[in-house]
């Protein structure tokens, strides 16, 4: 063990061994510093969180759309689970999501969902078919655990639209 | 002509010059060898970032993926119960492509399509494959010699390429550098009796189901 109370009478070589460990130590209490300051760990967490929004919203369409299409091959009105019945089935909060259908003619022009027994909007098309689709949003806000130039609170989407029928 | 003679210790003793001080100066080396260092540092973490945003573009394209899937397969349901698009596999292609523009996945036809437009990318791609005698967990046999007339599985293969920064610098170090990567999403929805679930035949309640 090196007595630090006898570096003096050791040689300006000796006395300096070890100087750059600790000159690193000090530096390493910095670098995880620059990584937080630069939003590096705040762009991490923002992608986690748009990727966990992104899978739930896709879980939420899909149940959506299985919904949907059980009402249209009932020949019920259509109705996409409301923002509550996601909430209870995936644990989210209701605000974040917001669902919707809309429907074409198979000529991809848009037309009002025929309600149930309704004259087919699509009748004038060479292909009578409506096609039925389920939109799932969700959206949240994005808070950096570092605000600064770098991050600033911000908004998170996810979007996913299944077609039912 | 002794040690302390002042005319020549004026001589030997002159100060160094500074840059010659610098150098010897110990003081502080660590600070610059991090400085030099911190473009490797920043480059890894770059390319961090970069990875990351493949496999979130990745995630977001599965989404596209599978409602393409989805779309394409309910064409091939219609023209099983009611011949409707006369030939599916046309008409399955552009539901193919109107579900991925609503999910954010851009082609080259986008342009022209009147439910979600989006900017068109003509380097994007998306293929449909028919599957015959498809099973869950195997791979999307497209030939339709054994497996029955009608493809009973949609198999939809979107591709994207992606410019790199920070891997075309890393990679750049000990090889030919990747300027370019692809993202392919791979999805495939079946067509199966809703009540039974076998085959969708004519005659039947057929739905769609994801099938990995």
């Amino acid at each position: 063990m090196t007595n630090i109370w006898r570096l003096r009478d050791r040689t300006k070589a000796a006395r300096e061994t070890g100087a750059v460990a600790i000159e690193f130590a000090l530096l390493m209490a910095f670098l995880p510093l620059t990584i937080l300051a630069c939003g590096i760990v705040d762009y991490g967490e923002f992608m986690a969180q748009a990727t966990k929004l992104a899978a739930v919203v896709r879980g939420a369409a899909e149940y959506a759309r299985g919904q949907v299409a059980g009402q249209i091959a009932n020949g019920r009105a259509i109705a996409p689970p409301t923002a509550a019945d996601l909430s209870n089935l995936l644990g989210v909060p209701a605000e974040v999501f917001t669902t919707s259908t809309y429907c074409t003619c198979a000529d991809n022009t848009r037309v009002i969902c025929p309600g149930a027994g309704a004259r087919n909007p699509c009748d004038a098309t060479a292909d009578k078919r409506v096609l039925t689709y389920v939109v799932v949003s969700g959206s949240q806000t994005y808070t950096p655990i570092v605000p600064g130039i770098w991050s600033s609170p911000g908004p998170v989407n996810a979007r996913t639209v299944l077609r039912a029928k | 002509m002794g040690f302390r003679d002042p005319a020549v210790s004026k001589t030997a003793v002159r100060r160094a010059p500074i840059w010659v001080w610098f150098w010897r100066d110990r003081r502080g080396a660590v600070a610059i060898a991090v400085a030099v260092l911190l473009p490797v540092l920043i480059g890894f973490a770059g390319l961090g970032i970069e990875v990351g945003m493949w496999f979130f573009i990745q995630r977001q394209n599965q989404s596209a993926a599978d409602a393409a899937a989805i779309s394409a397969a309910l064409e091939y349901v219609a023209y099983i119960q009611n011949r409707v698009p006369t030939n599916p596999a046309a008409a399955a292609a552009t539901a193919a492509t109107t579900a991925a523009n609503c999910n954010l996945f851009s082609t080259s036809t986008s342009s022209s399509n009147l439910v979600c437009p989006l900017p068109s990318s003509a380097s994007n791609t998306i293929t449909l494959y028919p599957c015959y005698g498809f099973m869950v967990g195997s791979s999307c046999n497209t030939s339709s010699s054994g497996g029955g007339t009608t493809p009973n599985a949609i198999q939809v293969v979107l591709t994207q390429p992606l410019n790199t920064t920070f891997a075309n610098l890393v990679t750049a170090i000990w090889g030919p550098n990747v300027n370019s990567v692809t993202v392919t999403t791979t999805a495939i929805a079946a067509l199966k009796d809703s009540l039974t679930s076998q085959i969708c035949q004519t005659g039947k309640t057929c739905q769609v189901y994801l099938a990995m």
